[in-house]
């Protein structure tokens, strides 16, 4: 029998196997090896297998990060140089491209690395120092994708506008995502409106809200479908705070939904309406009040604190033995 | 040494045999041929597990003697290993291996592929597994050039006569390759 004894003479099953324990930036060399392995790959169009994925905008620089399945990190740099040349370094390989837009050689290394991504992405996250590059990427993120992007975590720096986040969020994989975590660019906080966002299927199905230094401008009972959320807002309402309260009954997973309010006129309302059977309680010198409130056929109960210092509610949902002997439930 | 005698004496109830393509025969103790699932199953269609069950010799047209002896050396090194499992990511992943893995495996690529080729017929997944994963790391953080190097493959892709990269007939395609991979080390000179 004549026994094949070379990597191109290999069935597909040995190819794929192999390929399977090479990562993405291998199997890009590979296919430059020979035309037939070429072809090989152009076929199978093995899949690259990035866990985290991070870019960061600077002025004259982009920074392109990612794990591989083998947690060997790459970090790529983009770098513009004087004359319009584009400085790429990798490691310690350096090579430049000689009028070449920075940003342009960045996104189209980017749509290949997208391109070849079929599997979930642990995390993405944008991060900005500077506003025209971060504006042109985001214009461009759209045409880079071939199909939605499957990310659990979503991270993104933000500015006052919610379009920003819709030049990206919209194009992901609804049905992966866990959690969005969004933060402020720049050094005060400012009021982000996300009556858009709110309505993407995308919000609906996220686990996890994290906000850091921006005030959202929404309706509190869009955030039921949480089960962990620590945000701040710009003003709520007894009548949404009550609606979200019954939302929030009905949520078998919800872990705490902190929301710090910077206007809530009617607070008073509400404190009402959740009855007078509350205890204080003090916790390294901060007063919180707590209610206890049964949940309808659960031995679990929702538990709502208001902490009057920075004007917070938290909601959280504990199990019925855990409430302490003087406090009592509500029904 | 004779091929009759393995390590291990087995008796005509727990062993069969088997005929490599250049016609050597060797026996096989039933407990090694569990690790190939081609064996296995070829084992209990014919029922050679029985004692009242007549033996043929089974002739492996696909296996030089040379692989056959060399994979007996796996399957007895293997022995009492457990079962293996595909999905044990954290194992099937590491580029790491036992030092009697890498002695067994510092042979030449031609080798290399054809005891590959003989696990993937016998269907040995460890050995399998591993001799790709060898492969792999052989590979892995190297550019087109050295991989041709490694694998000692010549390549059919016209190379750019000052670069030595390769020229993409399809150079409109998109994927022809990351600026950051095109850094791959500079030519020789010519």
């Amino acid at each position: 029998m004549v026994s094949s004894s070379s990597l191109v003479e290999m069935p597909d099953n040995i190819l794929n196997e192999i390929l399977a324990y090479c990562d993405f930036k291998d199997i890009l060399s590979i296919r430059k090896v020979c035309r037939s392995l070429q072809h090989f790959i152009d076929d199978v169009f093995p899949e690259s297998t990035l866990k985290d994925l991070n870019i960061s905008i600077h002025p004259k620089k982009v920074c392109l990060d990612y794990f591989s399945v083998h947690n060997t990190p790459y970090i790529i740099e983009y770098h513009k140089t004087f004359g319009n040349h584009c400085m790429v370094k990798c490691q310690t390989t350096i090579k430049v491209i000689e009028n070449s837009n920075f940003l342009d050689v960045f996104l189209r290394d980017l749509e290949i690395v997208l391109m070849h991504q079929k599997s979930l992405i642990r995390l993405k996250r944008i991060v900005r120092y500077e506003d025209n590059s971060f504006e042109y990427f985001l214009e461009n993120f759209k045409k880079l994708l071939h199909r939605p992007l499957k990310i659990e975590e979503f991270h993104m720096y933000v500015k006052d506008n919610q379009n920003e986040i819709l030049a990206v969020l919209p194009h992901l994989d609804p049905q992966s995502i866990i959690g969005i975590s969004l933060y402020q660019y720049g050094e005060d906080p400012k009021n982000l409106e996300i009556g858009e966002i709110v309505k993407l299927e995308h919000w609906k199905r996220s686990e996890q809200l994290h906000v850091d230094k921006c005030i959202l401008k929404m309706n509190v009972r869009d955030l039921a479908n949480f089960s962990l959320v620590d945000i701040s807002m710009t003003s709520v309402s007894a009548e949404e705070m009550m609606v979200l309260k019954e939302k929030l009954l009905y949520h078998p997973l919800l872990a705490e939904i902190y929301i710090r309010c910077t206007r809530f006129d009617d607070k008073q309302q509400f404190l009402e309406s959740l009855g007078i059977k509350e205890v204080s309680s003090e916790l390294y010198g901060i007063a919180r009040r707590i209610w206890h409130l049964e949940i309808p056929n659960s031995d679990d109960v929702l538990r709502i604190s208001y902490r009057s210092q920075n004007n917070s509610f938290a909601f959280n949902r504990i199990q019925g033995s855990d409430v302490s002997d003087h406090a009592e439930v509500l029904n | 040494m004779s091929c009759e005698e393995p390590t291990t004496s087995p008796t005509p109830e727990n062993n069969i045999t088997v005929v490599s393509s250049d016609g050597k025969e060797f026996l096989l103790d039933l407990k090694l041929t569990e690790q190939s699932e081609t064996l296995a199953r070829l084992i209990s269609n014919f029922e050679y597990d029985r004692t009242d069950v007549k033996k043929d010799p089974v002739p492996l047209g696909n296996i030089t003697s040379a692989q056959m002896q060399k994979i007996i050396e796996w399957l007895q090194h293997h022995r009492y290993y457990p079962k293996w499992e595909q999905n044990d990511i954290h194992y099937s992943t590491s580029f790491t291996f036992e030092t009697w893995v890498e002695e067994y495996l510092n042979i030449p690529n031609n080798e290399m592929f054809e005891l590959l080729n003989a696990a993937n017929y016998l269907n040995i997944p460890r050995l399998f597994s591993t001799i790709c994963r060898i492969m792999a790391s052989r590979i892995t953080g190297k550019s087109a050039e050295q991989i041709r190097t490694v694998l000692n493959i010549k390549t059919d892709v016209k190379n750019d006569v000052y670069t030595g990269i390769p020229i993409q007939e399809d150079s409109s395609s998109s994927e022809d390759g990351m600026s950051e991979i095109s850094l791959s080390p500079s030519p020789p000179p010519i």
